[in-house]
């Protein structure tokens, strides 16, 4: 059983005091009478663990509670990772997923090894440092010189590049050590020991820092480790040429050396990568191309359409994050997507003459940007019917990143099927009567009732079951309340404070990897404010991102002790 | 010498056959384990989103359906008190372990404690609440894993975790814990189970000199990393110094495997499962295919003595699966959420107790398996305990109370079976709990605990259930 006081915005800092009614509303939930207060519950579930005791409204600014443990690459850094580093065929890889926090796969707390994933990755090294051999001259650039001199060389070589970073001499002693051993063998063999070694290396797997003090006396990353964090926050891959270069030259040490390379960076087309992985996680889009239907319910709806709804997605949020016009508002209130052929036919738009995704306008003025992508719909609806619950949630807390509690235990909790005699709302509004149900359901039904124009399947309908639709909806306990109909809702969400608030503190968890503290709160009010008040791509977070001091610093007190 | 003959194909119930291997030698067996006394071994299997009660726990002879009481936090099954039998009769759910009847012991009247819902599944084996915040994983090291520290020490893997559409990841689908925080995945596709147990037993006896080179290398390499990671634990931070340990755990783990390998060298190598090959996991339509595959090889693992500790988890508790094989039309998730006095409660509930019959007759085949395999002046099924568990007992309620719990098998006579014991549910006596039945079951592997994961979770005692 869960306490009122855990339903709350997850972010305390986002927190207005709550009404006094909110709390009696809601104590039906748990049973348990709490006391209204205005202070924010201290110490409750959903705070953001925080080490850092601080008083409520003095919160410090700057990196100090900068925390993050060192980071293990996620599957998909390590395979871009590896992908880069070694000009062979990569072999297929069979990695158990990363534990997601909030979301979010790249969580560094949560990241962890496990003996299933050290075999894998000394597997994958193995048969890596195999295929990488087959060329052992073009790997290591010896020619038909094999002697130590040249082995040496291709240590330092490919160990840099490995490890990001210089090796040290004792370093490239001991690998040294591991090649002799191999040579006994032969040259080749010698050379895949190194390989295999710098693979499965604790200085690969994880991505290492261990700071330079600044002249302000704060520690930074050093020019090497500021090169891996812009091109995994980046490119999510290891750093390329020229940003060794910098680092090598010492030219990652400024705000402005950084932000050129950033900028330098965010011109490739593998900047696109991490930004689509962002959103992926953020709005849960995961299933969107596996959802299935009842085909009674949702004729037309098949695995093409939920495939194509998949892509839709996608492409609309590359043209909302990269386009010149695209910018917070637009996320939430654009009626332009993206369909091929099938999808085209499937929501009555002008088809195009190929079958790739072209853009079009949606003429109805139901629409609400991201919110009611078709895929969105689908997924966040049962198989027979729409879910103004799974909706209302997704919003409360993808959007305004609210916690909810789970459903409780010992409960029914799924709404009767229908039957055609009442719409879905009538449902929704009856099944959850009960006060014990409603307590909660407020926070998130009335929301997902807004969407009621959009079927289980992601097409616009008129009515339900010759009924009319009502899409009135509100969101309680916000700075939106009433509003009627998606895209209402989606103009009042993107100029709202808590709606931006809740994308700039997504922005930080995934850039850093990890949630945010009390000390973030500057970095996030700027990102907000820029999300609010410009009509800036939301491109320009990633520059704000990199120009935080959570990006150019480490904290001095969880420096490593040298 | 023995030699056992292994059936040549798995008919799976599509009609599909599987090749498995024809042959399967144990002569080669280091002979430690039958020097020995035979060694134990558990497996816990977990299926998912609630049973039938009333199908599920059986009956005395003759005896009239149980009058169900559906209120969520009581819900009888066939009676209140404290009871034991040794004269039952398998409802539905149970038929498919007729053959084994003297083999199980259900247990009912065991209620979870803080299980939340659809996460309590994750919790099944540690004993601990599920937590609700979402930033947090939770955990705490399950009984599979306490038993495989203890007894999995001289096998190549101190255990294994097998999915049948489930990794073992995921806040609705972890079951084994190496610690808290740290869940085990479980491999969902026979064929890299396949790979990943049997890929380096060699395929025939002789020349084991490249085997031995590969051990070699692997060994320097892991080596070299351990050594990296001390190095770096010495100057790291606290939260740094913990990844590293992690790390370093891990690598150990594995470079322990190489050293056990040899074990398992005279094992002759059965032949890949005829399935797939699969992108990912494989497609739910080929589940029975791969569900016998699977315990197949969990069954082979114990012959070869390549582990004696396995989970075997079918579903999970967040997952969209259907049983289109059991011409079941209906998502087993939305079948869970029918209610006593729905409309299509009847046909639901038909599905729904075919699901569990199905579930069963893997735990039937399992058995089957181990009893066809010589150790001793028996089987290795003598000396084998299964444990079978459900997420959840209404999935209607989400309810965790008198959940569905079988055991089966008495782990070397540790456990008295053939019996069908009852735990009270009068308001004197407190109620058992899911963590009482863990704790007794440590306990016949040597792990002389009173309690497991938290202890407040204890209500009584359980040596009920001991010969």
């Amino acid at each position: 059983m869960y306490a009122v006081s855990e339903i709350r915005p997850a972010s305390r800092a986002a927190l207005p005091p709550a009404p006094a009614m909110l709390f009696l509303v809601l104590s039906g939930c748990s049973g348990i009478i709490s006391t209204p207060s205005d202070e924010p519950p201290q110490g409750g579930p959903n705070d953001p663990p925080s080490n850092v005791q601080t008083p409520v409204g003095e919160a410090p600014e700057g990196p100090e509670g900068n925390n993050t443990p060192i980071r293990r690459l996620t599957n998909e850094e390590y395979k871009r990772t590896l992908a880069d580093l070694l000009d062979i065929e990569m072999p297929s890889m069979n990695l158990p997923p990363e534990e997601e926090v909030r979301g979010f796969k790249n969580n560094a707390a949560a990241l962890s090894f496990s003996p299933v994933l050290a075999e894998q990755h000394l597997l994958i090294a193995e048969e890596i440092s195999k295929r990488a051999v087959v060329n052992v001259a073009k790997l290591t650039g010896c020619g038909s010189e094999h002697d130590e001199a040249c082995a040496e060389n291709f240590i330092t070589k490919l160990g840099q590049r490995a490890w990001r970073r210089p090796l040290a001499q004792a370093e490239k002693d001991a690998l040294l050590v591991l090649f002799q051993e191999g040579a006994k063998t032969n040259f080749a063999e010698g050379a895949r020991l190194i390989v295999q070694a710098l693979l499965v290396s604790p200085h690969f797997e994880y991505r290492m820092e261990q700071g330079e003090v600044a002249g302000d006396g704060r520690m930074r990353p050093t020019s090497w480790e500021m090169a891996s964090r812009l091109s995994y926050l980046l490119w999510g891959s290891m750093p390329d040429g020229e940003l060794f270069q910098a680092a090598r030259d010492n030219l990652l040490v400024s705000k402005e050396q950084v932000l050129a390379q950033a900028e330098r960076l965010l011109k490739s087309p593998r900047a696109h990568v991490p930004t689509q992985e962002f959103f992926k996680q953020w709005l849960a889009l995961e299933g969107v191309q596996s959802v299935t239907k009842e085909t009674k319910a949702f004729a037309g709806f098949n695995t093409a359409v939920a495939e194509a709804q998949d892509k839709e997605i996608a492409a609309f949020l590359e043209d909302a994050f990269w386009s010149e016009a695209g910018n917070f508002k637009s996320l939430f209130t654009s009626r332009d997507t993206f369909v091929n052929k099938g999808l085209a036919k499937y929501y009555g738009l002008p088809e195009p003459s190929s079958d790739a995704f072209e853009k079009r306008s949606f003429a109805d003025d139901q629409r609400a940007g991201i919110l009611t992508m078709g895929g969105l719909m689908a997924k966040l609806a049962a198989p027979d019917q729409t879910s103004p619950t799974l909706r209302g949630v997704f919003v409360r807390e993808r959007v305004l990143c609210f916690d909810l509690p789970p459903p409780p235990v010992s409960v029914d909790n799924v709404l009767p099927s229908p039957t055609g005699a009442t719409t879905t709302r009538q449902r929704a509004n009856d099944h959850q009567s009960d006060p014990a149900c409603s307590a909660c359901h407020v926070m998130f039904d009335p929301i997902g009732f807004g969407f009621e124009r959009f079927d289980g399947a992601g097409r616009l309908r008129d009515a339900e079951n010759g009924k009319p639709i009502d899409d009135s909806g509100e969101v309680i306990e916000s700075g939106i309340g009433k509003f009627k109909g998606a895209a209402d809702l989606g103009r009042k969400l993107a100029a709202d404070e808590g709606a931006a608030r809740c994308l700039a503190t997504n922005v930080l968890r995934f850039a850093l990897g990890r949630l945010e503290t009390d000390h973030d709160n500057k970095a996030i009010s700027s990102m907000k404010d820029m999300l609010l008040a410009s009509d800036k791509p939301l491109s320009a977070l990633l520059p704000t991102i990199v120009q935080s001091d959570q990006f150019l610093f480490r904290s001095p007190s969880k420096g490593v002790q040298q | 010498m023995k030699i056992f003959a292994r059936r040549q194909f798995l008919r799976g119930t599509a009609g599909a056959t599987i090749a498995l291997p024809s042959l399967i030698s144990l002569t080669g067996r280091s002979g430690r384990a039958q020097a020995a006394q035979s060694p134990k071994r558990f497996i816990a299997m977990a299926t998912v989103l609630g049973s039938y009660p009333e199908r599920f726990w059986p009956r005395a002879p003759g005896a009239q359906p149980f009058a169900p009481d559906y209120r969520p936090s009581r819900h009888y099954a066939t009676g209140t008190g404290d009871g034991e039998t040794t004269d039952f009769e398998l409802q539905e759910i149970g038929k498919p372990l007729e053959p084994h009847k003297r083999d199980l012991i259900y247990v009912e009247g065991l209620d979870r404690i803080n299980s939340s819902g659809h996460g309590g599944y994750c919790n099944l084996l540690t004993g601990v609440a599920s937590p609700v915040p979402k930033e947090e994983i939770g955990g705490a090291t399950s009984l599979d894993q306490l038993i495989a520290r203890k007894i999995g020490n001289d096998t190549k893997f101190s255990s294994l975790q097998i999915g049948v559409q489930n990794s073992g990841t995921g806040k609705y689908a972890c079951l084994s814990w190496y610690a808290e925080g740290k869940p085990a995945p479980a491999e969902p596709n026979p064929l890299e189970l396949y790979k990943r147990v049997f890929g380096e037993v060699p395929d025939s006896k002789g020349d084991n000199s490249a085997l031995e080179a590969m051990i070699a290398r692997r060994k320097s390499v892991l080596d070299a990393a351990m050594t990296q990671a001390k190095d770096l634990q010495q100057k790291s931070s606290a939260a740094d110094k913990a990844k590293l340990e992690n790390y370093f755990d891990s690598i150990r783990q594995v470079e322990m495997r190489l050293t056990r390998m040899n074990n398992s060298l005279g094992c002759s190598k059965p032949e890949a499962p005829a399935l797939g090959p699969y992108k990912r996991e494989p497609p739910v339509e080929d589940t029975p295919e791969v569900a016998q595959a699977q315990l197949e090889l969990l069954t082979l693992a114990f012959a070869c003595d390549l582990t004696r500790v396995a989970t075997f988890q079918i579903g999970h508790e967040g997952s969209n699966m259907t049983y289109p094989w059991l011409q079941v039309p209906i998502r087993h998730h939305d079948l869970s959420h029918t209610k006593p006095d729905a409309a299509d409660y009847k046909r639901n509930y038909d599905y729904i107790a075919a699901i569990g019959n199905w579930h069963a007759q893997q735990l039937a085949a399992i058995i089957a398996r181990l009893k066809q395999m010589p150790e001793g002046e028996g089987s290795i099924w003598d000396n084998t305990l299964v444990l079978w568990m459900n997420g959840l007992t209404w999935g209607c309620f989400h309810s965790d109370v008198q959940l569905p719990v079988m055991l089966a098998g008495s782990a070397g006579g540790h456990f008295k079976t053939g019996r069908h014991l009852r735990f009270s549910r009068e308001k004197d006596t407190p109620i058992a709990t899911t963590n009482d039945l863990l704790a007794q079951i440590q306990k016949a592997y040597g792990i002389n605990e009173a309690t497991i994961g938290n202890p407040s979770f204890h209500r009584r005692a359980m040596d009920r259930l001991v010969g």
